[in-house]
């Protein structure tokens, strides 16, 4: 079963990669279709905001579909690694780095492709896509060992809903970060490449209404968890300290979407300090001691 | 009767600029309240507070942070501080100054949480009245502007007279949740419809339930204990103290390890009284606390314990209990417990050697005890002790019956610890509300015309690309339910 495992997300990196590089070959040929584009992807007033730029070239629209497929595939193979590891391990596949890498993998491709699903904006693969490759591709060099677990991981229902809330948070936040990077690198005015800024915008925003609710949710979970394994809901422990850190600067975030000032730029740049926070409640345990010292 | 012209729409409505704050203040009493009034309900001075916080919690996971029990003495603090200069050299000296070794206790951080708490509460203050007028008294009826400027809007017509349409106009609305709350200008009727009306609440939900988990935080707090060093010898009872009544005997502790050395299971079978009756006997594990009146008892450590009988001249115990030696050396060679005879002023220390330590002074199956008078600097007498042999010190006969373990468990009573679980569930809730139960008002108008009558449905949103697809599913539905030779002009 383990090995079935690895296969399968060996499998989704091979898939990942293929992706990526049809989703760069989509990108890159979207200039070809600029002029014919102009007026779908222009001023709607919020309302046009499922046109994407993509949809009118019949050459890179072959190409974006077996894209997307492809990434489908890897979430595919990713979901069969996660299940074939739960039926081995016991548990749910959340119980060391390697499985929270896969996990997080796995979180990171579903809300993509949730998004890409409803906005047909295959441009934040270029971003998406790299970060997923880059947790599965560090998976495959770390110790895959299925551990048993340790006392204070011996709550099964928990640890599974815990982490898998997490996953998903943490995927949404990998998504507002694409979304807010090409917001931010695009020139005044717009750029016929890129999504509409609007959409950008809308897409951060629809990213992080998933993403806050289930980290708040992860936060009073892990609280509640804490309480009957540690003793206390809270203790400053050091990830439970950064995961309130991501939660402070996302609230941060929602409140700066409607005050004046802080639109645009600077909201973007605090959904990329949500998702650096994010990566550092992921890895912190690299960084510092305390009691989750074993994910 | 289209708008053959269209006139540009505005492309997104505003929301009402946020007020500034701060920038005349009359220094007067009412215009220092003012001033303190909209600094707190100001969404600018919230934020800022969000992003403080941010970067002290930040600080709080990168420094490290003294350990309340190290906190709390002196001289354990002062030792803290050096076994952490090597990291930050000169730095150690400032940044103990400003508290970042313990941030979370800090001045900076505790008045950062309460200006945000009565931040919460003045801009709940605020806006909780706002959003239930809107909620239950809207505005019913909108004049033409409205339904000219509206960013989402249709015209239909009609040869039923405006009660007809009505009539076949709310069941749609039903149909799609919107609750509709109809009103008459002369001739013309207003419906004002809301999608998830109570959701706004959702906001004031999520808002105040952080400052609820304060408030449970500070019960907890105040009215709570905690002790984390509960160690209870294999076959000892001890007084859980804190006024409970209540003492922890430990019948038997087991530790198992899997084959690769990791641990496995920590177990504890506990005896609880009150008032010196059994009242619970249970297997308590990591995971598996005990829980009685209030007070629960949690897995947390294990060690060495000495078994010691002290008995006086005539063979009355003073003492008869396991010792667990709960201390580490400095110098991780030996492991240290304490206990005490009130009735003689005596303080015993009682060393043995650290597993795997091999040490020529105290050899397996002896112990060293230091006993100490009063307040006394200096020893009465320091002896090491073979198991079963009594030794005679101060008058008094010390034995050191047998080796065991200690079971070590953290005990505490939390009384707002139900107000957090309360707040919890209620971030959660509001926040869940909020974003996925969007309040949506659609307006419609039934206007008599000499043929019949016209209707037009308008709407406007902010920042909601996700309406328009509900807008103009309703819009279809209302389409359906009026006659085909009339089709709806749809507009953007």
């Amino acid at each position: 079963m383990l090995t079935v495992s690895e296969y399968c997300v060996l499998a989704s990196i091979v898939a990942v990669i293929l992706a990526l590089l049809c989703y760069v070959l989509v990108f890159a040929s979207v200039r070809v279709a600029r002029g014919r584009t102009a007026l779908a992807g222009g001023r709607s007033g919020g309302g046009g905001a499922t046109v994407t730029i993509v949809r009118d070239d019949e050459g890179s629209a072959g190409l974006g579909a077996f894209a997307d497929l492809t990434a489908w595939l890897a979430l595919a193979f990713l979901t069969v690694a996660l299940i074939t590891r739960t039926i081995a391990t016991g548990h749910g596949p959340f119980a060391n780095m390697y499985e929270f890498l896969i996990a997080f993998g796995w979180g990171t491709l579903a809300v993509y492709l949730y998004f890409q699903h409803r906005y047909r904006l295959r441009a934040l693969a270029v971003i998406v896509l790299p970060i997923a490759l880059a947790l599965l591709a560090y998976a495959t060099t770390i110790p895959d060992t299925a551990a048993p677990l340790v006392p204070a991981l011996q709550n099964n229902l928990l640890l599974t809903v815990h982490v898998a809330v997490a996953i998903i948070a943490y995927g949404a936040f990998a998504v507002a970060f694409a979304a807010a990077f090409l917001f931010m690198i695009q020139p005044r005015g717009g750029s016929s490449r890129l999504p509409a800024p609007e959409l950008l915008d809308e897409i951060s925003y629809r990213s992080v209404l998933i993403g806050f609710p289930f980290l708040t949710l992860t936060i009073v979970l892990g609280a509640l968890w804490a309480e009957v394994a540690w003793g206390k809901y809270w203790s400053w422990d050091p990830k439970e300290t950064a995961s309130l850190v991501t939660w402070l600067i996302c609230g941060a975030y929602l409140h700066a979407r409607v005050v004046r000032g802080w639109r645009g730029d600077r909201a973007a740049w605090l959904l990329v300090a949500v998702f650096v926070a994010t990566l550092f409640t992921f890895f912190g345990n690299y960084f510092f001691g305390g009691l989750h010292s074993y994910s | 009767m289209s708008r053959a012209a269209r006139t540009p729409l505005p492309s997104q409505p505003e929301r009402a600029p946020v007020r500034q704050t701060g920038i005349e203040v009359a220094l007067s009493p009412v215009g220092i309240t003012r001033w303190i009034w909209r600094l707190f309900t100001s969404m600018r001075f919230g934020l800022a507070l969000l992003l403080a916080l941010a970067v002290l919690a930040l600080i709080g996971t990168l420094l490290a942070q003294a350990p309340a029990a190290v906190r709390s003495d002196s001289q354990a603090y002062a030792a803290w501080l050096d076994s952490i200069h090597s990291k930050y050299g000169g730095w150690t000296g400032i940044f103990d100054r400003l508290g970042l070794f313990a941030i979370f206790s800090s001045l900076w951080f505790r008045a950062l949480v309460v200006l945000l708490a009565v931040s919460i509460l003045a801009c709940s203050v605020r806006w909780a009245p706002r959003l239930w007028r809107k909620a239950v008294h809207p505005r019913t009826i909108m004049p033409d502007q409205f339904f000219d400027g509206a960013p989402l809007g249709v015209r239909m017509a009609s040869k039923d007279d405006p009660d007809d349409v009505l009539a076949a106009l709310l069941p749609t609305f039903r149909s799609r949740g919107f609750h509709a709350i109809v009103d008459r200008d002369g001739e013309t009727v207003h419906v004002c419809a809301d999608r998830f009306r109570w959701g706004p609440f959702g906001r004031v939900v999520a808002h105040l339930s952080f400052v609820i988990i304060l408030v449970g935080a500070l019960i907890g707090a105040t009215w709570g204990f905690r002790d984390e060093e509960f160690a209870v010898a294999v076959g000892s009872k001890v007084p859980v103290g804190y006024g409970t009544g209540m003492s922890i005997e430990a019948r038997s502790f087991s530790d198992s390890y899997y084959a690769d050395g990791a641990p496995r299971d920590y177990s504890s079978t506990l005896v609880l009284y009150k008032d010196g009756v059994p009242v619970r006997s249970q297997v308590v594990r990591v995971n598996h606390p005990l829980r009685y009146g209030g007070v629960s008892f949690y897995q947390s450590f294990f060690g060495p314990a000495a078994v010691m009988r002290v008995t006086d001249r005539d063979g009355t115990a003073l003492f008869d209990r396991g010792v667990p030696l709960l201390w580490g050396s400095d110098d991780g060679a030996h492991r240290i417990g304490r206990f005490t005879i009130p009735e003689r002023d005596l303080t015993v220390f009682v060393v043995g050697a650290a597993s795997g330590e091999v040490d020529p002074s105290i050899a397996a199956g002896q112990m060293q005890l230091e006993v100490y008078k009063g307040g006394e600097e200096n020893p009465v007498a320091v002896e090491v002790v073979d198991q079963g042999k009594p030794v005679q010190i101060a008058g008094i006969d010390f034995t050191f019956s047998r080796e065991r373990q200690f079971t070590g468990l953290i005990v505490s009573r939390d009384p707002g610890v139900l107000v957090v679980w309360i707040g919890g569930a209620l971030l959660v809730l509001g926040t869940c509300v909020v974003f996925f139960f969007r309040h949506r008002r659609v307006r419609a108008m039934i206007r008599p015309t000499g043929a019949g009558s016209e209707l037009r449905v308008a709407a406007t949103w902010r920042r909601d690309a996700g309406f328009q697809p509900l807008f103009e599913r309703l819009v279809e539905d209302i389409a359906v339910a009026f006659e085909r030779e009339h089709p709806p002009q749809l507009r953007r």
